[in-house]
């Protein structure tokens, strides 16, 4: 890829992991901005990577309590949707 | 014809009696030829328009099911709606239908199908389970496709129990409880969402029936038992007289909670008690959400240890603790450590005979004895607490020293986990039982050292009062509400609430009706009991007022008698 991209590695807090609430939450934020956001699961697989604007395709990562994920923004509001994802998953998905 | 009996997995409790219909939804052909070139952009507007159409009926099916079995069998349908914009799902049958020119039904059958395969191969039982969403909106997708409007048929007589290969959720949804009492499926898991909308929907069901369809005949007379998994086809008289006293008296049981089910265990003056369940096995934990459990205040583990040549792995832990907390999702499940003493043989463990054992090495005193028993359970505790809110208690503790003891351990293993790359929960909180009067009195002190107290009131009573409560001469003087006890599990709810930190009563005391008022009173908020309690503990909260509570509290404390 020719232009820089913004990316973010988090830990996943939530108990329940990236599943259910939590998934649901991750894609609908992913899927309010243009860029393309991809997440790979680092602690699983750190080679697999998986559509976050998917929520199928983000459950096949299967993203636990305590796991490491790589999000990667690509797009002229890369940022902005970098921020917004690393702010839902730092405050525990509105939880805490 | 003669009485048959089949044997399946039990998915949903109840017995219900009716007759057979065979539920077999046709399947759609899916037409296979490739699409010329100019009708490719109309096959694509076909399935927008299918999916349109779906991602209305699972809207309705939302509504509905939040009408009949609430708000969290509803989110059910929150993630296929999430799906139905899916770009692994919809995005990839439309690239499928523009570049490789495939009719709309082939390409959604083909995605689902894939996707499928990569569901089935997650570890995750949660997971893996969602391969029936997929299966349930690209069937209902198909449907559409095949020229129907989506739906099955969902026009049956009274008292039809459906027999099934499989079910989705879509389709329970559409089932009328008035009318269906029971659902058999040949294939399927107890976890599936068919299984858990049967049981929010209080639906008898078993899945796993092998052959159901081609044994069952359609209006034949059937009963299907859900305690026990069991299909009878045509049962003889004496059968089904024997099994419609069961389904009259657990209708009438059920009718009185489910009208409890739906309210708060709030008192009369708005002051929320919280009604856990104390469970001994992870089965126990499903039959405690049935009655209203708010969590799991008590998960003993000692059935995991006794009766058995060998102490359980830490995987064979780690995968019952992970099965509870899994299942109650949100909800807490306080998770004690072995809780034995030198009166119970143990595993692998060559105990001393104690002249005392009551006064001996027993709960926490046993396990930082047997250090490995310990380290091996902990480590099974915290990786379970990765997938749920699980909480861990240590039983018998009558010191600071004892806490310190422990904790040690759990960081040590925590730190062990931590070289090892392992996922745990990091945050678990730990907590203590008090049954000791040490315990109690010291209560403020100990507070400071554990994130939660659940004060094991049979034990503390014993202590207490010295008296060994399965002596029958002595049965008079066993007072769990004796003035002593009183005032002990005061000052141990004061101390904890004085911090802000979690106080329950989690002893059989929590579940008797005369101690729940006395127990608020005294500042207790969480009650932990066996699971069937909960619905009467719920009338009592719901009667009571906390400042009469209190009152009467503070006459107990005072050595008054009881009303």
């Amino acid at each position: 890829m020719g232009l820089p991209m913004t990316e973010a590695r988090l830990t996943i807090t939530h108990p329940l992991g990236l599943h259910a609430r939590p998934a649901a939450l991750f894609v609908r934020t992913a899927a309010g901005f243009q860029s393309t956001v991809r997440l790979r699961n680092l602690t699983r697989d750190p080679e697999r990577e998986a559509d976050a604007k998917s929520i199928l395709s983000l459950m096949t990562l299967g993203v636990e309590h305590g796991h490491e994920i790589l999000i990667r923004a690509d797009g002229p509001d890369e940022e902005a949707a970098i921020a917004a994802l690393r702010q839902l998953v730092e405050t525990n998905f509105g939880e805490s | 014809m003669a009485e048959r009996r089949m044997r399946g997995t039990p998915a949903a409790p109840g017995v219900a009696v009716g007759r057979i219909v065979r539920y077999t939804p046709a399947r759609a052909a899916v037409r296979t030829a490739d699409l010329a070139p100019t009708e490719v952009e109309q096959e694509v507007e076909r399935l927008q328009r299918a999916v349109a159409q779906v991602r209305e009926r699972v809207t309705q099916a939302r509504e509905r099911a939040r009408g009949m079995a609430g708000a969290s069998e509803a989110a059910i349908f929150d993630a296929q709606l999430l799906m139905l914009e899916d770009p692994a799902l919809i995005g990839e049958a439309e690239r499928r239908i523009r570049e490789q020119r495939q009719p709309a039904a082939r390409a959604i059958d083909e995605t689902a199908a894939a996707l499928r395969q990569q569901f089935a191969q997650l570890e995750d039982a949660y997971l893996r389970a969602r391969a029936a969403d997929v299966q349930d909106l690209a069937t209902q997708i198909l449907r559409v496709l095949a020229g129907g409007d989506g739906a099955g048929p969902t026009e049956f007589p009274e008292n039809t129990i459906i027999v099934a290969e499989e079910l989705f959720p879509s389709d329970t949804a559409l089932f009328d409880p008035g009318r269906v009492v029971a659902l058999v499926t040949e294939r399927g898991s107890p976890t599936a969402h068919v299984a858990i909308l049967a049981r929010a929907l209080e639906m008898p069901a078993i899945v796993g029936v092998a052959g159901a369809l081609a044994q069952a005949q359609d209006g034949e007379g059937a009963i299907v038992d859900g305690d026990w998994g069991e299909l009878i086809l045509s049962p003889e008289t004496a059968t089904v007289s024997d099994y419609q006293g069961r389904v009259d008296a657990a209708r009438q049981e059920r009718a009185r909670l489910r009208a409890l089910q739906a309210v708060p265990a709030e008192t009369m003056d708005n002051v929320r008690i919280t009604l856990l369940a104390n469970i001994g096995t992870p089965r126990e934990a499903e039959i405690a959400l049935t009655h209203g459990a708010e969590g799991v205040g008590l998960f003993r583990t000692e059935f995991l240890f006794l009766d058995r040549p060998e102490p359980p792995s830490e995987e064979e832990q780690y995968a019952a603790y992970r099965q509870v907390a899994t299942l109650m999702a949100h909800r807490p499940v306080v998770i004690r450590t072995l809780d034995v003493g030198g009166d119970k043989p143990l595993p692998g463990v060559r105990m001393e005979r104690e002249d005392n054992p009551f006064l001996g090495t027993r709960g926490l005193r046993l396990s930082l004895r047997y250090l490995d028993l310990f380290r091996t359970q902990i480590r099974a505790i915290l990786r379970a607490a990765a997938h749920g809110n699980v909480w861990m208690m240590f039983p018998m503790v009558a010191t600071v020293q004892d806490i310190l003891d422990a904790r040690q351990v759990v960081e040590d293993v925590q730190a062990e986990l931590n070289a090892q790359g392992i996922p745990y929960g990091a945050e678990m909180p730990i907590g203590i039982m008090v049954e000791t009067p040490a315990a109690a009195v010291a209560a403020d002190v100990l507070i400071r050292e554990v994130d939660f107290f659940s004060i094991g009131t049979n034990d503390l009573v014993q202590y207490t009062l010295a008296v060994d409560r399965t002596n029958p001469n002595l049965a008079q003087r066993y007072d769990p509400l004796d003035v002593s006890v009183v005032r002990l599990i005061a000052q141990t709810a004061a101390a904890a609430n004085g911090l802000g930190k979690a106080v329950a009563v989690c002893g059989e005391l929590a579940g008797d009706p005369e101690a729940i008022p006395l127990l608020i009173g005294l500042g207790i908020r969480e009650l932990s009991m066996t699971a069937s309690n909960i619905p009467r503990a719920k009338e009592i909260v719901r009667s009571l007022r906390v400042a009469d509570a209190e009152q009467q509290a503070q006459q107990r404390m005072l050595g008054g008698l009881r009303d």
